[in-house]
């Protein structure tokens, strides 16, 4: 299965855009593990620009937009 | 008891006396200092009846217990007072660098009341106060006021001023320390102003601090500076500052658009976020005191129509206030607006959100060109907010002055037609530039539930929302969603009794994320022996929260008013939010279960007055209990 992913914000600065392949039936969260990112920094995921859960199964083709949140405001 | 001097320094401006104030060791370790303290202090020698800006009215100034650490985080401190923007009681926050000097200088805090016949400034050495005549500085925006202050008393006297703004009342005036921070929210400067106080200037000779237990508190210090510098997520701040979150929250929905209309635009996400500000304008970072965060800004732009000199930048708040908010997404107009608003001493966040609701209103036909001295409001026209709009709100001029100097809800109040439907605020204060239909259904709540009106200062809500804190040892471990309902009232109940303890041990809700529940209990044990458990602490923490509320029950203040505008829960248009419903009602019904406060009244039921010791407190505000 092959996905489409978007970093935004401070994400750029660890990958950039990329089509990845994933195991079907892959989660949010088993996309987010295969980029390896620093445990402090949390990522979220948006697939069609909608916000899901890390247990959302990804289908064949998604875009997924991965923000990150630290502090702010 | 260690970690206070003990007496608050209290001046009357009436009179021209000042004298000490002695809050009893329980005031202390009930209310801690802060936003806690101040209440209780005002409890104690406030006027109810007074209006906001009457010389009656109190204004405190109060230290928490850390000030004066080599702590980061540690040098905030908390100014309260009667808001005469929103008519009840309110405190703000702010950073710099004259909290540790005040607590150096032998005080816990500054309570001013009365009104002098004449500009006044106040000048603290130690314990040696004066009041003087300062009638030049009348009408001087606050950085000419510091420069003046600081070469008349020396560049290391800390300083404490109002612009014009203040001067003239202007309902969301704020206080500047040193030019660069700021108690930005709900119109303490105007309280400032009709004192004629037009600044405070302090210098403490010793750098002395005595705390409970020096060897322990050294330890633990050095422990928390460490892992703040080391501190990926503090990194983050340091590196691109306070809006280095922008660009993702556009994509989840958080940041606000033309007045809450909209909740995603793409291509301002990168044109306003942190790391852009960095590229472009940023030429050095800047600390309050002790702090190794250092998320302040200082920016130059050297051409264009916003060209700008070296000196403070704008923190997040003010360039979504003065950029999306506004239907902007020029950085370089927010750095500007950001620098007008701090020279005249405005808040960025009341006055970003009362001219966008005065562009909507025009818009949709509200006001007219005979209200607006013929000016065309239009999404996106910085020229004309930077030019005309910002500086005849801060000098009242005219009757577009006058009428947005109020602030959004009561200029709307003026304005009739449909106006205050498009006003976004809780209780009176204009909503700070996170949308809880993106950012988070609990900011809702906590907005509608802050006894000050819309603040995300006043508990980390917005933080636990994001999931960028956890406490597990207080039963808070949840994964949250942002978008949805579920587990906020619970939430909530953490974050209000967090956020008073925050509020009152002064300290910065950035650097402290990396504080634990239990370090939190060592810190109060060591600096001040409070000899807290975790219980203990956050037994404090509630108190406090419902000290506020029964203080604005006698403001008037009831359940009524702990709701937030239409338009933060109406569905959002677009966006990661779109077409999602806040169920804000059940939210609401279940966190005044959870606290046990009343459905009409909205004070905390007997139970929980008997169980927090607050008796005294109570029949203070409503007369005896039995």
């Amino acid at each position: 299965m092959r996905v489409y992913v978007q970093p935004v914000g401070l994400l750029k600065d660890h990958f950039e855009a990329a089509v990845v392949e994933l195991k079907s039936n892959s989660t949010i969260q088993d996309l987010i593990h295969a980029f390896d990112l620093p445990k402090e920094l949390k990522a979220i995921g948006l697939v069609d620009r909608k916000r899901q859960m890390e247990d959302y199964n990804l289908k064949e083709g998604d875009v997924v937009t991965l923000v990150c949140l630290t502090l702010g405001g | 008891m260690k970690g206070y001097s003990g007496r608050f320094l209290k001046v009357d401006l009436t009179s021209g006396s000042t004298g000490f104030y002695e809050p009893t060791h329980d005031h202390y370790r009930n209310f801690i200092g802060g936003a806690g303290l101040a209440a209780r202090i005002f409890l104690e020698n406030g006027d109810f009846e007074a209006d906001a800006l009457a010389p009656e009215s109190l204004l405190i100034f109060s230290l928490g217990p850390f000030a004066g650490l080599h702590l980061s985080g540690s040098s905030r401190f908390s100014a309260a007072a009667r808001s005469p923007l929103t008519g009840h009681w309110a405190d703000s926050s702010c950073g710099g660098n004259f909290a540790p000097e005040l607590r150096y200088a032998g005080f816990d805090g500054i309570i001013v009341s009365g009104a002098a016949d004449y500009p006044s400034l106040l000048v603290i050495k130690d314990l040696s106060v004066k009041i003087e005549s300062c009638q030049e500085l009348w009408g001087q925006g606050i950085e000419s006021t510091t420069s003046i202050l600081k070469h008349r008393f020396g560049q290391s006297f800390k300083t404490l001023a109002i612009g014009p703004a203040g001067e003239n009342l202007v309902k969301f005036a704020c206080i500047m320390n040193d030019g660069h921070s700021a108690f930005g929210r709900t119109g303490l400067g105007a309280v400032m102003g009709s004192k004629k106080l037009k600044a405070i200037v302090l210098k403490a000779s010793k750098k002395t601090f005595y705390v409970h237990d020096p060897e322990n508190c050294k330890r633990l210090v050095s422990d928390l500076n460490n892992r703040a510098r080391e501190s990926v997520t503090l990194g983050v701040m340091r590196e691109n500052g306070t809006a280095s979150n922008l660009e993702g929250g556009v994509h989840l929905g958080d940041v606000p658009i033309r007045n809450f209309t909209s909740n995603f635009w793409e291509e301002m996400a990168e044109a306003l976020t942190g790391s852009t500000l960095s590229e472009k304008y940023l030429i050095r970072r800047a600390n309050c005191a002790f702090c190794n965060v250092a998320c302040k800004r200082v920016v130059q732009i050297d051409d264009g129509p916003f060209a700008l000199s070296k000196g403070p930048g704008p923190e997040y708040e003010t360039i979504a206030a003065f950029g999306s908010l506004l239907g902007s997404m020029d950085l370089a107009a927010t750095c500007k607006a950001g620098r007008v608003c701090n020279d005249l001493g405005l808040d960025t966040i009341s006055c970003g959100s009362t001219i966008a609701w005065a562009i909507e209103a025009f818009e949709k036909g509200d006001l007219g060109l005979s209200d607006t001295a013929g000016l065309k409001f239009k999404w996106g026209d910085m020229r004309t907010i930077i030019e005309n709009l910002i500086p005849l709100i801060a000098l009242r001029k005219g009757k577009l002055g006058r009428l947005l100097a109020e602030g959004s809800v009561s200029a709307a109040k003026r304005t009739g037609g449909d106006s205050n439907s498009y006003t976004v605020h809780a209780k009176g204060l204009e909503a700070p530039m996170h949308d809880p239909r993106g950012g988070g259904h609990g900011l809702a709540l906590t907005y509608a539930i802050s006894h000050r009106g819309a603040c995300h200062v006043f508990s980390p809500m917005l933080f636990m929302e994001m999931g960028a804190c956890y406490y597990p040892e207080i039963g808070f471990d949840l994964e949250l969603d942002p978008m949805s309902s579920d587990n906020k009232p619970e939430a909530a109940v953490v974050a209000v009794t967090l956020g008073a303890l925050e509020n009152s041990a002064c300290m910065c809700q950035f650097a402290d994320r990396e504080i634990t529940i239990p370090e939190w209990v060592e810190l109060f044990n060591y600096v001040a022996g409070m000899n807290w458990d975790i219980e203990d602490m956050m037994k404090t923490g509630r108190r406090i929260f419902y000290l506020q509320r029964l203080i604005n029950h006698r403001f008037g203040i009831g359940a009524k008013d702990d709701v937030v505008s239409r338009r933060l829960l109406a569905p959002a248009t677009d966006g990661a939010p779109e077409g999602i419903e806040i169920n804000f009602a059940e939210m609401k019904r279940r966190f005044y279960e959870l606290m046990d406060l009343d459905s009409i009244s909205g004070s905390p039921s007997l139970q929980v007055i008997m169980d927090h010791d607050l008796a005294i407190e109570k029949s203070r505000v409503m007369g005896d209990l039995f």
